[in-house]
């Protein structure tokens, strides 16, 4: 067996010879779709609500509120990938795909794909061997830079969004109005359009008081009449 | 699916009998897994100590209990009884302060030598003048026993080529021969266990998986088995199956990672090379399963977080198919060299009664004979429901530990071949919720690359634990190798140490420490050699 194993390790030098390359730049060798990256936030979407900042298990989340105004951000040099806020965000305005966000970055995806082929949904195939292959990805990893590296584009992208008053005492609530409508929405969806109407004002009064407030005046709300059809 | 059923039993008794009780064990044929400490503040401090019988019974586990005042903590060691104790009772010396009496060796293996003097002592004063701090080492000699021996002292270390991580080994040699050898640990010292305590349990699943980055599943998977026995949680079948799926793939990656390093430290790099490149296909499927190479993050308080498609288990197959062929070929180069054959045979044997006595576990122990494995003894994930057996050698010495990890590598991968079928069929549902933790502690261990593992979980109702405890392979596998370096040849240290694959970041995070705000170490001091 000594001698049989020998040869054999003189057949794999022979062949390593020709061999490609086994390792590859990470960027544009083999990107899987459950890759997670930087977490891109749609701030269209994002109410503020603060879930991604209680679950971040490495503190890069952060929620700051400035006068009648929350700023949320996203510390990327602090982020360990982990996916946690994507899982937990409510509005799903978090995401760790390596997507592309810009238009030239899709178009520019969209033909990786041509040249390269998918294999089924799960990755892109790596790109190992020929010049042309070479060339597409050099320019794809280009494209992540410009997008990712560059130092003008800070990778914490801000939003700021306005937060409630309070519509009796008229002091600020650590709640943004965008949350609170959402909310309002959410509810009323499920109901009966008649009762929802009646609804409506209650709920826009109890959601947009603070606390205190509510207590001062939880008494007189509660004995409110109601007609619920 | 039944999930097996984890017999604990926790006993509590006086600290003056512990060394009967501990002993009385030893003779039913008890291993001593780990001794832990805690502060409970009114209580005193708990004093824990880990028995199991599973390599007798399925999943039969004791813990002893002893309560210490607080402000004269003492206890009798019961290191001459069984030497498993010695290092976790070296641990309750440093880091809690506990006087064991009667302990053999009880010198410091974290801190550095002169902490006393770094942590309690005067700060220093800048000069008047200059402004400026006195930043050199103290002048008093520090107490090593080592040095005082009228030998060489060789030291490996902090960071050596023999070691992937950084630690220090120092030998005193004479001739050629190893005649004492003694290792310092804490230079990775990250204070995980008590970050632990004050972040809840889904921030601590992602922690867990930080403690070692080459068997990141194992950990956050044995946090999450402990978690879900507190809960009282049934883990849905498809989850199971990716959990056991995921470690065997990591185990795949990290012994064919091990084997190549034995190569490269017994001078063969070659090796390394070609066991690098047949590793870089599980590396692939596992970054199509879970989306990253290293921390995979996919495993979940209850199940899995992501599903896993039936385009990756094809994927994972047909790379599976190219390494059937590939990993027995490497496997037969390696084994028809005869120089790193002839280094590694009849080097560092470990006899079958010592390996008993002194607790191994892992592939340490399945070298030298020993059906030792969590996978079978008190199973886990889905391991009932795959064919599989353990493999051990008898050779005892560094090759049969070698050939164990190349016979593992290959029943992982028929493993992972009957996990990919059975979670194409496997009902859909990923994670069962968990939705309150009521107080209660259990331990919990898997089977990871290099041995069990142990986590100790305890919850007081709160979203937090209340401690975790961990133990981890290395912390019994290196005092294991320190025992057989003693008497050995030089230069057949390389060979000792890569065959133990000792993993120094996982046991370093061990140790529980509340530094003052000064935490400088200098590191000159840790030699004691100036």
């Amino acid at each position: 067996m000594n001698t049989i194993g020998k040869f054999k390790a003189f057949g794999e030098l022979i062949t390593n010879v020709f061999r490609n390359p086994v390792t590859v730049r990470e960027t544009f060798g083999f990107v899987a779709k459950n890759f997670r990256w930087m977490p891109r936030r749609d701030a269209d979407k994002c109410t503020g609500c603060g879930a991604c900042n209680e679950r971040c298990s490495s503190g890069a989340t952060n929620i700051t509120d400035i006068g009648t105004e929350r700023t949320i951000s996203i510390d990327g040099l602090r982020c360990i990938f982990c996916g946690r806020c994507a899982d937990v965000c409510p509005e799903h305005a978090l995401e760790l795909t390596i997507e592309p966000d810009t238009e030239e970055e899709k178009k520019f995806r969209s033909e990786l794909l041509k040249t390269t082929g998918d294999v089924g949904d799960t990755c892109v195939r790596s790109l190992r061997g020929s010049d042309e292959d070479s060339e597409v990805s050099f320019k794809y990893t280009e494209q992540i830079n410009v997008s990712y590296g560059s130092e003008e584009k800070n990778p914490a992208i801000d939003t700021t969004l306005k937060l409630q008053r309070c519509t009796v005492c008229g002091e600020v609530m650590p709640v943004t109005e965008k949350h609170l409508n959402v909310i309002m929405e959410r509810v009323l969806k499920n109901l009966k359009p008649e009762t929802a109407a009646i609804v409506k004002k209650d709920m826009e009064l109890y959601l947009t008081t603070c606390i205190s407030c509510r207590r001062m005046h939880s008494l007189e709300w509660n004995t409110h009449p109601r007609k619920f059809t | 699916m039944s999930k097996p059923h984890l017999n604990l039993i926790i006993r509590e008794i006086k600290a003056d009998t512990l060394g009967e009780e501990v002993s009385d064990l030893l003779e039913k044929g008890a291993r001593m897994i780990y001794t832990s400490g805690v502060d409970m503040g009114v209580r005193g401090i708990q004093v824990n100590y880990y028995f199991c019988f599973d390599h007798h019974e399925p999943s039969q586990h004791t813990i002893l209990r002893t309560y210490l005042d607080r402000k004269n903590p003492v206890i009798h060691s019961v290191t001459p009884v069984t030497s498993q104790a010695d290092w976790s009772e070296r641990e309750l010396i440093e880091f809690l302060g506990i006087t064991v009496e009667g302990h053999p060796n009880p010198t410091h293996l974290w801190l550095p030598l002169d902490w006393k003097e770094i942590y309690t002592g005067e700060k220093p004063v800048a000069h008047p003048d200059t402004e400026r701090i006195n930043t050199a080492p103290p002048v008093k000699p520090l107490k090593d026993n080592i040095v005082t021996l009228p030998l060489t002292t060789i030291p490996y270390g902090p960071y050596h080529p023999a070691f992937i991580e950084s630690n220090y080994l120092k030998m005193s040699v004479e001739d050629e021969v190893v005649r004492k050898a003694d290792l310092k640990l804490g230079f990775n010292h990250r204070g995980i266990i008590k970050l632990m305590e004050r972040r809840d349990y889904y921030k601590d699943l992602f922690l867990a998986e930080r403690v070692c980055g080459i068997c990141n599943t194992h950990h956050s998977l044995s946090f999450a088995m402990s978690v879900e026995d507190l809960a009282a949680v049934e883990v849905p079948q498809k989850a199971q199956m990716a959990r056991t799926l995921l470690c065997e793939m990591e185990r795949i990656q990290s012994h064919l990672l091990s084997i190549g390093l034995i190569g490269d430290l017994t001078g063969f790099r070659t090796m390394l090379m070609h066991a690098i490149r047949i590793r870089e296909e599980m590396q692939d499927c596992l970054e199509v399963v879970s989306g990253q190479r290293v921390t995979h993050g996919l495993i979940a308080l209850g199940g899995i977080r992501r599903d896993i498609t039936e385009n990756q288990t094809d994927f994972i197959l047909s790379k599976l198919k190219i390494m059937k062929k590939s990993v027995p070929q490497f496997f037969d180069q390696c084994q028809s060299n005869d120089v790193l054959m002839g280094r590694l045979k009849d080097v560092g044997i470990l006899k079958r009664e010592n390996a008993l006595k002194s607790g191994a576990i892992g592939p340490v122990a399945r070298g030298s004979g020993l059906r030792i494995d969590v996978r079978k003894n008190s199973p886990f994930a889905a391991y009932e429901d795959v064919d599989w057996d353990i493999v051990t050698e008898n050779g005892c010495d560094c090759l049969a530990r070698i050939k164990v990890k190349m016979r593992e590598t290959l029943m992982s991968m028929h493993i992972c071949e009957q996990c990919c079928d059975k979670i194409k069929i496997a009902p859909s549902s990923l994670a069962a919720k968990v939705n309150e933790l009521p107080c209660g502690e259990t331990i919990s261990r898997s089977e990871a690359p290099r041995g069990e593992l142990l986590y100790h979980v305890v919850s007081n109702g709160t979203n937090t634990p209340a401690f975790v405890r961990i133990r981890v392979p290395t912390f019994i596998n290196a005092r294991i190798m320190l025992e057989l370096i003693h008497g050995c040849w030089l230069a057949d240290v390389p060979a000792i140490i890569s065959s133990v694959d000792p993993c120094y970041s996982c046991t370093d995070r061990v140790t529980i420490f509340k530094g003052k705000e000064q935490s400088i170490v200098d590191m000159r001091s840790l030699g004691g050699r100036r």
